[in-house]
């Protein structure tokens, strides 16, 4: 398991984490969430050993980090803006990769540069940038971390190769003991793809968890009633939002469905229906009740 | 965590020795280019060779200039290495998606420094040995392969030996110098800041050299009767003066360059320079070894979230411009143009500090910085004055101390009370005896009260130049002009020294055409056939516009070609 505790960093004198803790178990997909400037990317850089904490530890099965830098080999970060050598092929990065990763599946990098339509032979700089992520990605997959940093995983690659690297990743957990952590802008990619989230806002964790339990968390609600009635009707509800037409009433509300259910029953809708919430939108209320709560 | 032991630790495991493969086979092509340039450069093929007059060697009685100019070559060469490389190793660092790779690797960042350094510092190791190696055979090919390797002329190596022995030196001095850049490039966040501050470092010995030589001068010209018309010169070149031995610790090429002329100037048994170059040598392993470890100490803290933004660390800008400052401050000292220098140095100041931060924002730290820079220099040279030069700068030596002087006397012609173009030129010979001694320091201490340090060229009506010399191989030269004023006494003085035998009449120096040939037979007549002595006196006679003849030097003595 990796485990960040109580973990401080700084950039420039600016506080970008504080007091962050995050366990992030073994064989799954953890989306990292949070707005633009969160620390989503220092995060990683941090777990990765690029750049060193200021306070707190990154643990990997209970060993320090920091302590152990030849465990990071168990880790691997592909970075935003990934660099390669000045007229390096894939194949070149391969080699260099496979210094420090071993064991890197050779019959897997073939399959997957056969299968992503990609000249290994080629020069980097010669690729588009979608071609570019692409090959980081197998390089990524091919070396078979304990633990995958993906930053802004999917961004530049068009929808139809999205689809297939999120099928590939979801094959590769299953075919090895890999965790992969994504940082994305793209919450409905991480709502498909991730076990696990954590939202960060301003350096510090604001929720974390298993995807659908912390969606099943969050409903949403469409009421309509026989009269107009009054907000303040739904006070003593942990509302996150609430927006009224006339008699129609959408509510979108934090607790357990039946519960929330039972007291909405209870004001007599003529008709109660419960609507799915996506993790977007529970992004975007959390945020949201957490500006509030600041103001 | 992996510990290494000192001796374990010098050896790469399997993984590090995988990716220092890595390394050299994607940097492999560069490598070999740029020792091709390097080995075009040293061997003279096709560069010009603009070193002909740094170093006019003799070794064993013969002229080794390709040889000297040659090392003098192999010497930029090692120094550019040494420059270049910690950039090339450690450009990762000014790229944030570069350190991201590098520093995210499994290795640690001790071993990674490690890996690192020690690449460059073989390459560099490789292309010393190698370009040494092709010094050595051009010298065989040249001169045989008995003068190479054997007896001499005088000598009992030959002077191929003298290269082996510079290739170790500067293999040592520039794995010194490649540290030490080391220590400075991993400071620095961009490649522009790295290449300024290590240029910085490397051009500041010549900066404070040059800086205290005019804050010297400066003193001396104030505090002394006797004018200087090319002691500086002498200063520069003269290796008797053990002040460019003393100074060559502030700077690894100047004691490299220290190192070339105790072999190749024939004092290869000059036992002060050689202990105190070889003490010196010991001082810069010393220095190189702590900033190994500063290095190493700084880069497994290393903040890589740095790269790419200003340089601040506490040895590069922060230290640099103040420093820099100051010697410039000194060196603008408190002349003529003191108020609009001082501006100038204030904008640049300022400009630097705005260049380090890559913003306009002035602060009242700076402007307090410079301020007291201002005040240090000009407390210095107040300083200075009030107390005869901090004690170093006396208008004669101490009687006890003269071994032996020599006068050069000029008297020109007076016809009608204008000045005319003849100059009367006197020589006297080395004079030791102790009675001729008495007699000339009372004389010295006679005319002082005569001569003008003020006086324009047009005025004088004579000059005389005196030099002693003094225990422990010291030499002090004092140069007195005499106006109008004074005509009478000057004549009287040459009279009597001419009626003691001292002074040779030497001759005019409006006789051009044999000039160059007669000051140098002047030379011989005096004696001075020790060929370091001549060498000096041809190059300072060349500075003084004697002469534009193109001079070398024989063992038999001096020609003139």
């Amino acid at each position: 398991m990796l485990e960040v505790k109580q973990l401080k960093k700084q950039l420039q004198r600016q506080v970008v984490l504080q007091d962050l803790d995050m366990e992030v178990p073994d064989g799954c997909i953890y989306g990292l969430i949070g707005s633009n400037g969160a620390g989503k990317s220092t995060l990683l850089r941090v777990i990765s050993g690029v750049y060193p904490c200021d306070q707190g530890v990154v643990l990997l099965d209970g060993c320090d980090m920091a302590q152990d830098p030849a465990r990071r080999c168990e880790i691997l970060l592909i970075g935003d803006d990934p660099f390669y050598f000045h007229n390096a092929t894939l194949r070149d990065m391969k080699r260099f990769y496979q210094i420090t990763y071993p064991d890197l599946d050779e019959a897997y990098y073939h399959d997957l540069i056969k299968q992503f339509d990609l000249n290994d032979k080629e020069l980097l700089q010669r690729y588009s940038k979608g071609m570019k992520r692409q090959a980081f990605l197998i390089l990524g997959l091919c070396c078979a971390p304990r633990y995958l940093l993906l930053d802004e995983a999917f961004d530049g690659l068009d929808p139809h190769m999205r689809l297939l690297f999120k099928q590939a990743i979801v094959q590769r957990l299953e075919d090895q003991q890999m965790s992969v952590i994504i940082s994305s802008h793209d919450l409905k990619e991480m709502e498909e793809i991730c076990d696990r989230f954590a939202i960060l806002e301003g350096g510090k964790l604001i929720t974390s968890g298993g995807m659908q339990e912390q969606l099943n968390q969050i409903h949403r609600f469409q009421l309509a009633f026989d009269k107009p009635v009054k907000e303040t009707l739904f006070d003593s509800l942990p509302l996150l939002s609430l927006s009224m037409d006339s008699r129609i009433v959408n509510l979108v509300v934090q607790g357990e469905r039946e519960g929330l259910e039972r007291k909405l029953r209870a004001f007599d809708p003529l008709m109660l229906e419960a609507l799915p919430i996506s993790l977007e939108e529970m992004f975007v209320y959390v945020m949201r009740q957490r500006e509030e709560r600041t103001s | 965590m992996r510990k290494y032991p000192l001796f374990q630790s010098l050896f790469l495991n399997e993984q590090e020795k995988s990716y220092a493969l890595h390394y050299l086979r994607t940097n492999g092509r560069l490598a070999l280019v740029s020792g091709i340039i390097l080995l075009l450069f040293v061997m003279d093929f096709l560069i010009p060779n603009p070193l002909v007059q740094l170093v006019l060697a003799v070794f064993g009685g013969r002229v080794v200039m390709e040889e000297a100019n040659a090392v003098m070559k192999l010497l930029i060469s090692t120094c550019i290495l040494a420059y270049v490389l910690p950039l090339f190793q450690f450009r990762f660092l000014m790229k944030r998606s570069h350190s991201d790779l590098y520093l995210s690797l499994p290795i640690e960042r001790k071993r990674l420094f490690y890996v690192h350094y020690l690449i460059g510092l073989c390459y560099m190791g490789v292309m010393v040995l190698m370009l040494g190696m092709a010094v050595f055979v051009m010298s065989a090919h040249d001169y045989g392969i008995v003068p190479t390797l054997g007896q001499s002329g005088i000598y009992f190596i030959g002077y191929g030996w003298i290269i082996v022995m510079l290739v170790v030196i500067f293999l040592v001095l520039g794995a010194c110098l490649y540290t030490f850049f080391t220590a400075c490039i991993i400071r620095c966040h961009n490649v522009l800041d790295g290449l300024l501050i290590c240029g910085a470092y490397t051009l500041l010995p010549l900066l404070m050299y040059y800086s205290l030589l005019i804050f010297y001068n400066t003193m001396r010209e104030h505090l002394l009767i006797a004018s200087y018309g090319y002691e500086w010169s002498l200063m520069l070149s003269s290796s008797d003066a053990h002040i460019n031995v003393l100074a060559a610790l502030t700077s690894i090429p100047w004691q490299m360059n220290e190192w070339v002329k105790l072999f190749f100037l024939g004092e290869i048994d000059a036992q002060v320079e050689g202990t105190l170059l070889l003490l010196e040598l010991l001082v810069w392993v010393g220095i190189a070894i702590f900033a190994y470890r500063n290095g190493v100490d700084y880069f497994v803290h290393l903040k890589s979230e740095e790269s790419e933004q200003p340089t601040k660390s506490l040895f590069t800008y922060p230290l640099l411009i103040p420093f820099v400052s100051f010697w410039l401050l000194l060196a603008v000292g408190d002349g003529t143009l003191f108020h609009m220098m001082n501006l100038v140095l204030f904008v640049l100041y300022l400009l630097a500090h705005f260049f380090a931060q890559r913003k306009i924002a002035l602060s009242w730290r700076m402007i307090a910085m410079f301020v007291v820079l201002l005040c240090i220099s000009n407390g210095l040279y107040q300083l200075g004055y009030a107390t005869n030069g901090f004690n170093l700068i006396h208008e004669m030596p101490q009687r006890e101390r003269i071994q032996s002087v020599q006068v050069e006397v000029q008297l020109f012609e007076i016809e009608e009370g204008t000045l005319a173009q003849d100059i009367k030129l006197y020589f006297s010979e080395s004079m030791q005896d102790a009675e001729v001694l008495d007699a000339m320091y009372m004389y010295h201490q006679q005319w002082l009260a005569y001569a003008d340090a003020k006086v324009s060229w047009d005025e004088q009506i004579g000059m005389i130049e005196v030099s002693y010399e003094l225990d422990q191989g010291e030499r002090m030269v004092r140069m007195y002009a005499f106006p109008l004023a004074h005509q009478e006494y000057l004549k009287q003085l040459f009279q009597e020294w001419l009626e003691s035998g001292w002074l040779k009449d030497y001759g005019t120096e409006s006789d051009t055409d044999t000039e160059s040939k007669d000051t140098l037979l002047g030379v011989k007549e005096a004696g001075w056939l020790d060929l370091h002595e001549s060498y000096l006196f041809v190059q300072d006679t060349m500075l003084r516009g004697k002469s534009n003849s193109y001079l070398s030097l024989s063992k038999e003595g001096l020609l003139c070609l």
